[in-house]
């Protein structure tokens, strides 16, 4: 498994990436950001124009739980239909209170055990 | 799953189209049944065992330092030992799951916070010595201050290797991990502090066991309110942890559990055999406990429906308004 890296190498010689050139249907478009959103709301809009009320754009907001995908995607059905999860976020958000509870799981069973010995008292001298 | 095709069923779209009379209303919608996330590559022996043995060692370094502090001379070295040898397991199953022993060492490379695999690699690399320590200097009868000192080190440490597998797991973006991410720590030191107390009931005299059966007592109660507090807020997650391979594994956790702490509180103060059982009951249990984690979290990865209902409840609640979901 590696991770896409827009074919650095053809960027560096002012060439779109191999996958955006060869898409036989410009499915794959490749460019400025801005100029990217800007095509894409004009499609979704020009697809609701037209009957196609499901179309939606997937992974272009930067505000989503995953701060918006590397790429994004004019869907004509729900995220899932394709395999995307609906509302994705991204585990690391969590990770601070993730740590915060496994401290005070630490704690108690710390706490806990002490209380056990404290409570048995010394061997032999017995309550 | 295969009645979750692709864009045929939904929920929540009554009479958009008319052809949607023969099929039941599904609760979701997939692409033709297949999982959303790519499940972990995690053996359940490496990792369940990693669990299970970082436990037992964790916790048993706990009541070992409890056991020197009130005279339970006997119960202190055993749990040394069981501490220095399931520190050592869960190192080798660590190992075992990076594929070459150089990749542990290449761990300790750098120490990264929001990576919960560099906390434990670091965590395993300070408590292992002062582990193996307690228990080598316990055994060979010298240095008794350093002794002392590597106990009380592991004592302190312990708790955190016992707990912090949870987070390892919960840092997922598996839904029967992550989502109980508040709860699982607390099922893991309540199944860390079973298993030590098992160990201290299966290899001290009876003259000592008394804190063991009351750890015993105290960790399976922690675990079993923490698996009920989870399940109830994994929702739907929740059949994970109920259904298949983890649902019988959990099941016979809460059995053995509540067998070995109920048999040893009762019948260990004077029997060694009962208590010998007991302790065998108890170890079952965490071990069962962390293999019915284990596969419940892979249940909820391969199947869409624990990544897709969540979420769409979540978007639910979040967005009342907005009605495309």
């Amino acid at each position: 498994m590696f991770k896409c890296t827009l074919c650095y190498d053809r960027l560096g010689a002012d060439q779109e990436p191999a996958c955006a050139k060869a898409c036989p249907t410009e499915s794959i478009q490749f460019g400025p950001l801005d100029e990217l959103r800007e095509r894409a709301a004009a499609r979704v809009e020009d697809l609701h124009r037209e009957g196609v009320s499901d179309a939606r754009l997937y992974g272009h907001d930067p505000e989503d739980g995953v701060g918006g995908d590397g790429a994004f995607f004019l869907l004509l059905d729900e995220p899932e239909v394709y395999g995307l999860p609906p509302d994705p976020v991204v585990t690391t958000r969590d990770l601070p209170s993730m740590w915060r509870h496994a401290g005070a799981a630490a704690l108690t069973l710390l706490g806990g055990v002490a209380a056990v010995f404290a409570a048995h008292g010394r061997n032999g001298g017995k309550r | 799953m295969g009645d979750h095709k692709g864009g045929k069923e939904r929920k929540g779209r009554k009479g958009r189209r008319g052809e949607q009379l023969m099929v039941p209303e599904a609760e979701f919608t997939s692409y033709y049944g297949k999982p959303i996330l790519n499940p972990p590559t995690w053996q359940a022996r490496d990792i369940a065992g990693y669990f299970f043995l970082g436990g037992l060692a964790g916790a048993g370094s706990v009541l070992a330092a409890g056991a020197a502090l009130t005279g339970r001379p006997r119960m202190a070295r055993a749990l040394k030992i069981s501490s220095l040898v399931s520190v050592s397991g869960s190192a080798a199953a660590l190992v075992h799951d990076l594929g070459r022993p150089e990749r542990f060492a290449n761990m300790l490379r750098v120490f990264k916070p929001t990576s919960p695999m560099s906390v434990g690699s670091w965590l395993l690399a300070a408590y292992g010595p002062a582990a193996g320590a307690a228990a080598v200097l316990d055994v060979g009868g010298r240095l008794p201050r350093t002794g002392r000192a590597a106990t009380a080190v592991a004592a302190a440490l312990g708790p955190v290797v016992a707990s912090y597998t949870a987070v390892l797991a919960a840092d997922t973006a598996v839904p029967g991990w992550h989502e109980g991410y508040r709860e699982l720590p607390y099922l893991f030191v309540g199944s860390a502090a079973a298993a030590a107390g098992g160990m201290a009931l299966i290899a001290s005299p009876v003259a000592e066991n008394a804190p063991a059966r009351s750890a015993a007592l105290f960790g399976t109660a922690l675990e079993g309110v923490a698996v009920r507090a989870m399940e109830r807020r994994l929702g739907v997650v929740a059949e994970t942890y109920r259904e298949g391979t983890a649902g019988r594994l959990m099941r016979a956790a809460e059995a053995l559990g509540a067998a070995g702490s109920l048999g040893g509180a009762l019948l260990a103060r004077r029997n060694r055999t009962a208590a010998v059982l007991s302790g065998t009951a108890l170890l079952a249990a965490s071990a069962c406990t962390r293999f019915g984690v284990f596969h419940a979290g892979m249940r909820s990865a391969e199947d869409p429906k624990y990544t897709v209902v969540p979420q769409r409840e979540r978007l639910a609640a979040r967005e009342p308004r907005q009605t495309q979901g």
